[in-house]
């Protein structure tokens, strides 16, 4: 349940971009690490109050995703829609560096932030970790947050213009260059919150980046590419399958199982499972 | 004159030995780079020839190193192996094809880093066959090599050298025609009657077969191996060359896997991760400033001075 909210925030982030931008991230999982990593790292670092250390990681991350649109993807749009290798090449190339860094600053040992509420509460029979329960509805509500931003505010009316037609956006007199950094910089903050959220539950290390790009992606993929509540649906839905399948078939399985979700899901319905 | 690039490579690096005087360490790193310029090379022939943006060349070197290792720890002859396992690399690639090719060109990068990622986690998952995360050791050395870096360096850069034109070869044939005209525009390749699907399978078995011989040549010579190899940096590593290098010119490659592994090699002596950063700046800054990498630079310079010549020639 935890990791279905947490995944739906990165999932989320990541179908924003496919849809908006037309492009691929695989440093997704990088800026999750990344975030688990500056909260742990302020609050380590400052001694300061978890829930404090991951308020000020987001911004900093939300600034990080508006550079690297200007400095990086701007570069290569040259009017168009960046090319697909481009794109993969670029993005594996900033998620090893991002690895290098984190490995570099932080160390290769496994970390952990001291939670923002210690103990448990009791809901009905079920006895919950407070912590868990911060996590689960902080996800909730942030993307209970983020869908009234996309349908109800006018920027969130830009950001829809510009996933449907660009050029009409843009003619409209938007400017889509604001709107793929505000994009992309979304994206990263909500990768930063579900990462300096999880810094606390579970043990974290550099090199995790990569498999939580691809868990991201097949989450992505069988939910439909550029569609949140299908991320948010396929995010909890694949967790679920993937706890039941792993007490069925042995739990050392568990990583593989997505994959294989996704890659079935793509010779039988390509456009995702909400697809109509 | 493409033919002459070739040749002046295999040349260069037949002496570079000589350079570093058979210092055994820097051996070792030019017989490292030699693997990476393989999984290079092949690794152009479909991204930067056929446009494919495919991301499994890192588990092929792996799959071809772990099955060379079982097959020989089995009693099956180190050089017999060498042979069958990128056979078995290109069989698995054929699988992967057969998925991959029915989807568009993004969900085929999804699967292919997929497919690397389910690999690696089977290394940990069938711990018996692999070894699980200490691999596997004690592996039979080449029978027949004298058991010197330089014998080694020799062989495996016979095997490149042969490896290297038989891809010219195919680049330079009426299939490298088409698979360029794919890499273009797929949609009016097909309109004018090519089997892409049919051309796209052949060069990802052919390219897949490469990585195979590079992984099996790799743990006979190390005689270890460990679920390491194919972790995302070596998948990046070769990003990096073929970037560096230059895309679609086959002979960059190569050169920038010589130098990306000398140079983050000779890195190492400041801190151990900062080389995976460079990697990664590097991977970024040449996309960004040098599309064309090395290779487009050194043909430029190459170009003005036979200007320069024929002008001087004339007057």
């Amino acid at each position: 349940m935890v990791v279905g909210s947490i995944f739906a925030l990165v999932a989320t982030g990541l179908t924003m971009i496919f849809g908006v931008m037309k492009t691929s991230n695989f440093a997704h999982g990088q800026i999750y690490a990344l975030g688990a990593y500056l909260t742990y790292g302020i609050a380590s670092h400052f001694g300061l109050n978890s829930a404090l250390a991951l308020a000020l990681s987001i911004p900093t991350l939300f600034a990080l995703g508006i550079v690297v649109d200007k400095v990086l993807f701007s570069r290569l749009r040259r009017g168009t829609d960046i090319s697909l290798l481009d794109a993969s090449v670029i993005t594996l190339g900033f998620a090893i560096f991002l690895d290098g860094f984190m490995l570099e600053i932080w160390g290769a040992d496994y970390q952990k932030t001291p939670p923002i509420l210690e103990g448990a509460v009791n809901i009905g029979p079920f006895l919950i970790n407070s912590q868990r329960l911060i996590a689960s509805s902080l996800a909730m509500a942030i993307i209970f947050a983020l869908s009234l931003f996309v349908y109800k505010t006018k920027a969130g009316k830009a950001i829809r213009a510009t996933q449907q037609r660009k050029d009409v956006a843009r003619s409209l007199g938007i400017n889509t260059d604001h709107i793929y950094a505000l994009v992309l910089a979304i994206a990263f903050s909500l990768a930063g919150v579900a990462g300096g959220v999880l810094s606390s539950i579970y043990y974290i290390y550099p090199g995790m980046g990569m498999a939580f790009t691809l868990r991201a992606y097949v989450v992505v993929i069988v939910g439909g590419m550029g569609s949140i509540e299908g991320a948010v649906f396929a995010s909890y839905l694949i967790s679920f399958i993937e706890v039941f399948a792993s007490i069925q078939i042995g739990f050392e399985y568990q990583p593989v199982i997505g994959y294989l979700i996704m890659i079935a899901i793509l010779l039988i319905r390509p456009k995702g499972i909400l697809s109509k | 004159m493409r033919v002459l690039e070739v040749v002046l490579l295999i040349a260069f690096l037949s002496v570079v030995p000589l350079l570093i005087s058979f210092h055994p360490y820097w051996m070792y790193v030019q017989i490292l780079a030699l693997i990476y310029a393989f999984l290079a090379c092949s690794w152009d022939l479909l991204a930067g020839y056929t446009g494919i943006s495919t991301f499994s060349h890192g588990a092929f070197f792996g799959i071809g190193a772990y099955s060379s290792a079982i097959m020989t720890l089995g009693g099956v002859s180190p050089w017999l192996s060498l042979l069958l396992s990128p056979l078995v690399c290109a069989a698995l690639s054929g699988t992967l094809a057969l998925i991959g090719f029915r989807l568009r060109g993004f969900y085929f990068a999804i699967v292919t880093l997929g497919f690397q990622e389910i690999v690696y986690r089977l290394l940990f998952i069938w711990k018996d066959v692999t070894g699980g995360p200490g691999g596997l050791t004690g592996i039979p050395l080449l029978p027949g090599v004298p058991d010197t870096k330089l014998a080694y360096y020799y062989l495996i850069l016979v095997f490149f050298s042969v490896s290297l034109f038989i891809m010219f070869g195919i680049v330079n044939s009426r299939i490298g025609l088409i698979l360029r005209s794919i890499r273009d525009d797929e949609l009016l390749a097909k309109t004018r009657g090519v089997n892409t699907g049919k051309y796209k399978t052949f060069i990802f078995l052919i390219s897949s077969f490469f990585p195979g011989l590079a992984g099996a040549f790799y743990c006979h010579y190390f005689a270890a191996i460990s679920p390491e190899i194919m972790e995302l940096t070596t998948m990046v590593t070769i990003l990096a060359s073929t970037v560096v290098g230059g895309l679609a010119s086959l002979v960059g490659p190569a050169i920038g896997a010589f130098m990306m592994l000398n140079l983050t090699e000779y890195l190492r002596v400041f801190s151990p991760y900062f080389r995976i950063m460079l990697i990664g700046l590097s991977i970024i800054a040449f996309r960004l400033f040098v599309p064309g990498g090395i290779t487009s630079q050194m043909r430029r310079v190459v170009n003005h001075v036979n200007n320069y010549i024929k002008k001087a020639g004339k007057s």
